[in-house]
C-alpha cells in the first residue's frame, strides 16, 4: 500500500501499543490496598537480576501479584478482545453502530450466568467455577439460534442480505432476556448477584480467569486478523464483494463465529461490559480511517487501554466500594454513542 | 480476448423472470452495448453474467460456464463496473482500485511489489495518480467512475462489464468514461458488454447493440440497423427522431410535441 496508509497503520498500532502501556503502568500503581506507588515498581522489578530486594511484606507482594495484576491483565485481554470482535462485527456487517452483542451473545451470556446465580448458588466455592461456562455457552447458543433463525429466515445465503439475521438477532436477544428476567425473579434473594454481573465486573479475577479467556481470545484474534482484507473487500456491499472474487456468506459467518467466541470468552469472565466494543472501533475509524486491516489491531490495543482505565476508576473512584465496571463504560460510551447518531444525522 | 455467449438465459427476481430465454454472442475484442426502456432488464443481464443473480441457461466465456465458477474463479474472467456503488468510508484511492487485485492474491495473503506496481501504474493512466491519498468518498463523480474502471482494470480479466457508467456524468465526464473503456478495450484487447441509456452514445461507442424490452431480446446488430425511428418509438413509446450525422454517426433524439 502507498506510504501514507502504511504510516497511518504504523501511527494507530503504535499509539495504541504505547498508550496501554502507560495505562498499565498506572492502573498497576494504583489501587485501594494502598500499597505505595514506589515499592509497587521496587517489587516488581526486584523480580529481575541485580535490582536487589522487594520492599513489600508478603500480604503486600500478595494483593500486587495475585490481584492487581491478574486484574489489569485481564481487564487489558477482555477490553482487548471486546474491541477487536466489535470492529469484526462492524466490517461483517458494514454497519458502524452495531456491536459484538448484535446477535444475542449478551442475553445469551446473561441467561446462563442468571441460571448458574439463581440455581446452583454456593458453586463459587466448587473447583472449578460453572458460571463463566454457563455464560460462555449461553452467548454461543444465541448467537447459534439467531443464525440459524436467520437461515430459515434466508438471510444467510450465497444471494442474501444480512438485514434478517440482524432482525433474528434482535428476536433471539429479545427472547433470552425474557427468560433471564423470569428466572431471575424466582431467586429474588440472589438479585443483587445477577445484577452486579450484569453490569459487568472484574472484581473476583484472578490467574484463573486469564488462563480460561486467553486460548479463545488467541484463536479469536489470528482467525480475525486472517480476515482484515476480506472485511475492507466486504465493506464495498455483498454483490461487489462478489464481483471482486469474494464470498461474502462465507467470510461472514468464519468472522462472525470468531467474534462471538471471543465474545462470550470476555463476557465469562467480565459480565456484560457495554460500549466498548461499539465505541472503540468507532474511535479508532475516526483517527486513522476505516480499512479493517488497521482498525482490527488498533481496536484491540484502544479498547484494551480503555478498559485498564475504566477499571482503575471502577476500583479506585469509591474506594474500598468497587463501581460496576459496565456503569463507567457506559458513562463514557452512552453519550459517545448519542453523539454519533446526532452527528450522523447531521451529515 | 474472450467471447461471451449468452444461450437461453432467464433470471428472475422476486420469483418473476426479468429475463427471458435470452441469446446473445458478443465477439472478442468487440464492444456490445445492451438498451432498452426502464425495467427491460439491462441490469439483470449484467447482473447474471457479473455473478450477482442466478439464472437459468449457459453463460459461456470462451466456452467455460461462469456459472460453475466460485467467485475467485469468476473475478479472474470478468470484472464489473458497477451502476451504483457502494463507498466505503475512509478509504483513500489507492486502496479502493487495490480492492480489484484480491482474486489475485492469495486467500487470506496481503498485496505484493506487483500488486502495488499495477495499481500504481492503473491511476497513472487513468490520470488519477494525484488523487491516490485522498477519501474515496470525497472524489467527484467523474474521478469515481475512473476509480471503478480502475478497480476493474487491475482484475486483469478479458471480459469488463459495465452497468450504466455514464449515468449522473455530464457530457465532459461522460465522454471522458467511454474514452478511457474505449482505449483500453483497444490496448488491452477487452471484451466490454454495458448497458447504456443513451442511444446516441450507444451508436458511438457500441460495435453491436442488443435491444430489449420486458427481457427479451427484441434485436440486435449494427446500431444503424438496430436503432431504427420505428423500433425506437415502439419500444419505448417515445416521438423520437433518428438521424445520421455525417461525422458522428447515428444520433437519437426526442422530438418536442407541439
Amino acid at each position: 500500500m502507498n506510504l501514507r496508509v502504511t504510516t497511518k497503520s504504523s501511527l494507530a498500532i503504535s499509539l495504541g501499543f504505547t498508550l496501554l502501556v502507560v495505562a498499565s503502568i498506572v492502573s498497576l500503581s494504583l489501587g485501594a490496598a494502598g500499597v505505595p506507588v514506589l515499592d509497587v515498581w521496587r517489587d516488581v522489578l526486584s523480580h529481575l537480576p541485580g535490582f536487589g530486594r522487594s520492599p513489600l511484606d508478603e500480604l503486600s507482594a500478595a494483593v500486587l501479584w495475585d490481584l492487581r495484576i491478574p486484574r489489569v491483565v485481564l481487564s487489558a485481554l477482555v477490553g482487548a478482545g471486546l474491541g477487536m470482535c466489535g470492529s469484526a462485527y462492524q466490517g461483517a456487517f458494514r454497519n458502524p453502530l452495531v456491536d459484538p452483542f448484535l446477535l444475542g451473545a449478551a442475553a445469551g451470556a446473561g441467561l446462563g450466568a442468571t441460571l448458574v446465580i439463581v440455581y446452583l448458588p454456593g458453586s463459587k466455592d466448587w473447583p472449578v467455577r460453572p458460571l463463566p461456562l454457563a455464560a460462555f455457552v449461553g452467548a454461543l447458543s444465541a448467537v447459534a439460534i439467531s443464525y440459524g433463525v436467520g437461515h430459515f429466515a434466508g438471510s444467510v445465503g450465497e444471494r442474501r442480505d444480512a438485514s434478517r439475521l440482524v432482525l433474528s438477532g434482535v428476536a433471539v436477544a429479545s427472547f433470552f432476556t425474557a427468560i433471564q428476567t423470569f428466572v431471575q425473579q424466582q431467586g429474588n434473594d440472589n438479585l443483587r448477584l445477577v445484577y452486579s454481573w450484569i453490569l459487568g465486573g472484574l472484581t473476583t479475577s484472578g490467574w484463573s480467569d486469564v488462563l480460561l479467556v486467553l486460548p479463545y481470545l488467541i484463536v479469536t484474534a489470528v482467525v480475525l486478523l486472517m480476515h482484515g482484507r476480506l472485511l475492507d473487500v466486504l465493506s464495498v456491499g455483498d454483490d461487489e464483494a462478489r464481483t471482486l472474487g469474494v464470498s461474502p456468506s462465507r467470510v461472514r459467518l468464519v468472522v462472525v463465529i470468531a467474534a462471538s467466541v471471543g465474545t462470550a470468552a470476555c463476557v465469562s469472565v467480565s459480565g456484560l461490559v457495554s460500549f466498548v466494543g461499539l465505541v472503540v472501533p468507532h474511535v479508532v475509524r475516526l483517527l486513522f480511517g476505516s480499512t479493517y486491516r488497521t482498525n482490527l489491531p488498533a481496536s484491540a490495543l484502544f479498547g484494551a487501554t480503555f478498559l485498564v482505565l475504566a477499571d482503575l476508576v471502577s476500583r479506585t473512584l469509591t474506594a474500598p466500594a468497587e463501581l460496576p465496571i459496565g456503569v463507567v463504560t457506559a458513562f463514557v460510551g452512552a453519550p459517545f454513542f448519542a453523539w454519533l447518531l446526532v452527528r450522523g444525522r447531521s451529515r | 480476448m474472450s467471447t461471451i455467449e449468452l444461450q437461453s438465459v432467464s433470471v428472475a427476481r422476486g420469483g418473476v423472470d426479468v429475463i427471458r430465454d435470452l441469446s446473445l454472442v458478443v465477439d472478442p475484442g468487440s464492444w456490445c452495448v445492451v438498451v432498452g426502456p426502464n425495467g427491460a432488464g439491462k441490469s439483470s443481464l449484467i447482473g447474471a453474467i457479473a455473478g450477482t443473480l442466478r439464472h437459468r441457461g449457459r453463460l459461456l466465456i470462451d466456452g467455460v460456464d461462469v456459472g460453475d465458477l466460485s467467485p475467485r474463479e469468476r473475478a479472474r474472467l470478468v470484472a464489473v463496473v458497477p451502476q451504483q456503488p457502494l463507498l466505503p468510508f475512509g478509504m483513500s484511492v489507492t486502496e479502493y482500485v487495490m480492492l480489484g487485485r484480491t482474486a489475485h492474491l492469495p486467500p487470506f495473503g496481503r498485496e505484493g511489489a506487483r500488486d502495488r506496481q499495477i495499481v500504481g501504474e492503473t491511476l497513472e493512466r487513468l490520470d488519477l495518480d494525484w488523487l491516490s491519498h485522498r477519501d474515496i468518498a470525497s472524489i467527484s463523480g467523474g474521478e469515481m467512475q475512473r476509480a471503478l474502471i480502475g478497480r476493474a482494470i487491475v482484475q486483469h480479466t478479458k471480459v469488463l462489464l459495465l452497468d450504466e457508467p455514464t449515468n449522473a456524468l455530464d457530457i465532459r465526464h461522460q465522454q471522458q468514461a467511454l474514452e478511457v473503456v474505449d482505449a483500453l478495450r483497444r490496448e488491452d484487447d477487452l471484451t466490454v458488454l454495458s448497458a447504456l441509456h443513451d442511444l446516441t452514445l450507444a451508436a458511438q461507442y457500441g460495435e453491436k447493440v442488443a435491444l430489449l424490452t420486458c427481457g427479451t431480446l427484441i434485436s440486435e446488430g449494427r446500431p444503424i440497423e438496430v436503432l431504427t425511428e420505428e423500433r425506437v418509438a415502439a419500444i419505448y413509446g417515445a416521438d423520437v427522431i433518428v438521424r445520421i450525422d455525417p461525422e458522428v454517426g447515428l444520433v437519437v433524439l426526442p422530438r418536442r410535441r407541439p
